[in-house]
């Protein structure tokens, strides 16, 4: 299917009717959409679901589904409102009108016709609804036309059941869906006939058996799909954690030098405090040294002049001189006669004359002398170390006070205690993925007990009903209905395997030349994905940007899963694939300036036909420039506003050498008008 | 699965097929036909479980 134009008449805010012309030269394949917030970018988008597929299929952000009329034609009295699709399907062209008309109490009637436009004439389809559904089935539809939040979550972390449900859905199962679905009520159904009205007790209790061991089977596989995607979701959100601690060992690593540069502080602090003690010592000790040490030297030095004199010691002995005085005789033999003159000499020898303990107290303090000589001599090396000793525990605590001075600049808005918690939540989440990876163990043994136990029953059930013909009827019954869904379950699960191996393989090709690193997308148990690097298999923390990459890579492949089924070999229990436009609303809302770059020029190649709305901050002048060789066909929506501008903004886009004002104010009507770009 | 009931895989293939083209023809249906579709799944259990199955 080939979107040709679309013609909207009062519809929501596009006042009286207003066409768009899609590109369909595959070349230059891409329809663009300039429109900012609130102008009408997802009513453009659900005006094609809406036509198609009435209020059931308009999407989520589509406010006020039933509130149709354009409220500037409401005004005027109108009372109509259209949409009108034409598109090209297997070589043919059709149109699909969608009217809404507003009946008397405010009632809005709804009316879907569809016509073949053949050779100029307009020819109506009988059923205008299947024939919709032929061409593409509202569960695929939802995978073509997205609004941009949806495609930025489409394949977040823990959205297996959306992923799941698309596959399914471009699987074309889900007719076969039903049918098991179908089956398994009608088993149920059987069972609790059974279980309930059997005419004998042994049979009644044994399919209460059967069916509360088939309760529990089915709860317990639920249950350990539900902890093993738990795991995959917890394994995310420790890759995450693992990320942000990643940058946080460098600042754990600063926190670890700057308590070791501390511990280092205090020991200098303590080695300069004992140099510092050292040279108080000194001065103490040698002080006294080095005052001194002149006077010691002149003190020696006449105490050694005057021993070479012969004065020290002295030459007479005062015991000598006291015993000539009392015997009065002299040594030379002569009398010493008292008031003589040799008398007198005598006597004055006493003045002169040194004792022992003269001669003693002079040895002592020659002694005392030498050794204040000997501590003067070492004094000055003494007074060097210590002094060598401080200079160096004062500068390396200079050297340590930098350094910690740098660490703490660095580390100064670190949150550790952020960190801490970081941490606490990540043994928190080890210790759930070991729960559930030990609980997802135990519903295995579960299910292992409940299929023997229900292959034990239904064998004893069946020997109970051979004797009961009432019985045995209703049993054939159920165990049809069983079998047949088992064997739909079977093909289905095989059909699924086969679609999830080629979305894996679309998926990885795509992220080989999208994504800055090397990942590899595969699927785990049901419906559960993991993105992991290739290099070593470890899961890759997400981003929002690295999410809405995934999801566009995901759409793609499912787009491109989707043609594959359109190659005319259809499967009896699947709706054949199609091949459509793909309708992106912001597609690059998450992603870097590069990324935007690199993923609009691949989004251009995700369909034969695709349709992308942009705002102005995302449709930047580099993102355009990469798109230009790929438009066919460009719109600006430009909100006409009948009040005054009050001091809002202008807003212009400059595109081809015209400037466009995207919101007009003191306008005559209230509207939202397609101007296209030429 | 025991097979002391025992249905052919050409019988549960019918089945099977005719089980789909009835669903198809519920498919464009409102959500409202579940009822009657899963009343005509049981027809369809009823018609060929007498036909097949009742028979041994």
């Amino acid at each position: 299917m080939k979107l040709l134009s679309i013609t909207l008449f009062n519809f929501r805010q596009f006042y009286g009717p207003q066409t768009i012309v899609f590109a369909t030269d595959p070349t230059r394949n891409v329809t663009l959409f300039h429109a900012e917030n609130g102008v009408g970018k997802t009513t453009l988008l659900n005006a094609i679901l809406w036509c198609f597929y009435g209020q059931r299929g308009v999407t989520a952000k589509f406010n006020s589904k039933s509130d149709i009329l354009s409220y500037q034609a409401a005004a005027e009295n109108a009372t109509l409102a259209r949409v009108d699709v034409t598109f090209e399907h297997d070589s043919e062209v059709y149109t699909v009108t969608r009217r809404y008309s507003l009946a008397a109490g405010g009632r809005g009637d709804e009316a879907l016709t569809a016509y073949a436009v053949r050779s100029g004439n307009t020819e109506p389809l009988p059923a205008p609804e299947a024939f919709i559904s032929s061409v593409i089935p509202l569960e695929m539809a939802h995978h073509f036309f997205f609004d941009g939040e949806h495609a930025e979550n489409f394949a977040s972390s823990g959205q297996f059941q959306q992923v799941g449900e698309a596959i399914r859905n471009m699987l074309g199962s889900n007719i076969a869906d039903c049918a098991i679905e179908d089956l398994r009520y009608a088993a149920r159904q059987y069972g609790e006939d059974l279980a309930n009205h059997a005419d004998n007790d042994q049979i009644r209790q044994k399919s209460v058996e059967v069916e509360e061991a088939k309760q529990r089977l089915e709860k317990a596989r639920t249950l350990k799909v539900a902890e093993e995607e738990k795991i995959v979701v917890l394994r995310d959100q420790i890759a995450k954690i693992d990320e942000q601690l990643g940058n946080t060992y460098v600042a754990k690593d600063l926190k670890r030098k700057r308590d070791e540069l501390e511990a280092n502080a205090r020991s200098v602090q303590v080695a300069l405090s004992d140099a510092e003690r050292d040279s108080v010592k000194w001065i103490g000790r040698q002080a006294i040294n080095v005052v001194a040490s002149r006077l010691c030297a002149e003190t020696l030095h006449f105490i050694d002049e005057e021993k070479l004199r012969g004065k020290i010691p002295s030459p007479y002995n005062e015991e000598l001189v006291t015993t000539l005085l009392s015997e009065l005789k002299c040594v030379c033999g002569r009398q010493l006669e008292p008031g003589s003159e040799w008398y007198t000499n005598v006597q004055n020898l006493l003045r002169k004359a040194g004792n022992s303990e003269v001669q003693s107290r002079v040895m002592k303090a020659r002694g005392f002398l030498g050794e204040l000589r000997v501590k003067r001599a070492g004094a000055p090396k003494e007074l060097e170390r210590t002094q060598k000793a401080y200079a160096q525990a004062y500068q390396t605590a200079r050297r340590i006070e930098q350094q910690l001075e740098e660490v703490s600049l660095k580390i100064q808005d670190i949150d550790f205690d952020g960190i801490d918690s970081k941490e606490r939540a990540r043994r928190d989440l080890n210790a759930q993925v070991i729960a559930s990876a030990k609980a997802s163990g135990n519903y295995d043994t579960q299910i292992r007990v409940y299929e023997n136990v229900i292959e034990k029953c239904t064998r004893e059930q069946e020997r109970l009903v051979a004797s009961n013909s009432k019985a045995l009827k209703v049993l054939k019954r159920k165990t049809l209905a069983e079998r047949a869904g088992a064997l739909l379950k079977g093909i289905l699960e095989s059909h699924e395997e086969q679609a999830k191996a080629f979305i894996a393989n679309e998926v990885n090709e795509i992220l080989n030349v999208t994504a800055r690193r090397n990942y590899r997308f595969e699927f785990g148990t049901g419906f559960s994905f993991d993105l992991t690097y290739s290099s070593n298999g470890k899961t890759v923390p997400r981003s929002s940007g690295e999410n809405q990459l995934l999801s566009l890579a995901f759409i793609a492949a499912l787009i491109k899963f989707c043609r594959s089924r359109s190659n005319g070999k259809e499967d009896p229990l699947l709706i054949p694939g199609v091949v459509a436009p793909l309708v992106l609303d912001s597609p690059f809302g998450q992603l870097d300036s590069t990324y935007r770059v690199d993923t609009s020029r691949f989004i251009a190649t995700m369909a034969e036909q695709v349709a992308l709305f942009v705002s102005s901050s995302q449709g930047s002048q580099d993102v355009l420039d990469s798109l230009d060789s790929r438009i066919g066909k460009e719109y600006v929506l430009i909100s006409e506003n009948r009040g005054p501008r009050n001091g809002k903004h202008t807003e212009q886009l400059h595109l081809k050498g015209y400037t466009y004002e995207t919101s007009m104010f003191g306008c005559e009507k209230e509207m939202t008008r397609i101007v296209e770009v030429k | 699965m025991p097979d002391a009931i025992e249905i052919s895989s050409s019988v549960l293939e019918k089945f099977v097929a005719d089980v789909i083209q009835l669903e198809k023809r519920y498919a464009h249906s409102d959500r409202g036909a579940k009822q009657e579709r899963r009343s005509k799944v049981i027809e369809k259990i009823e018609e060929v479980a007498s036909k097949e199955l009742d028979k041994g």
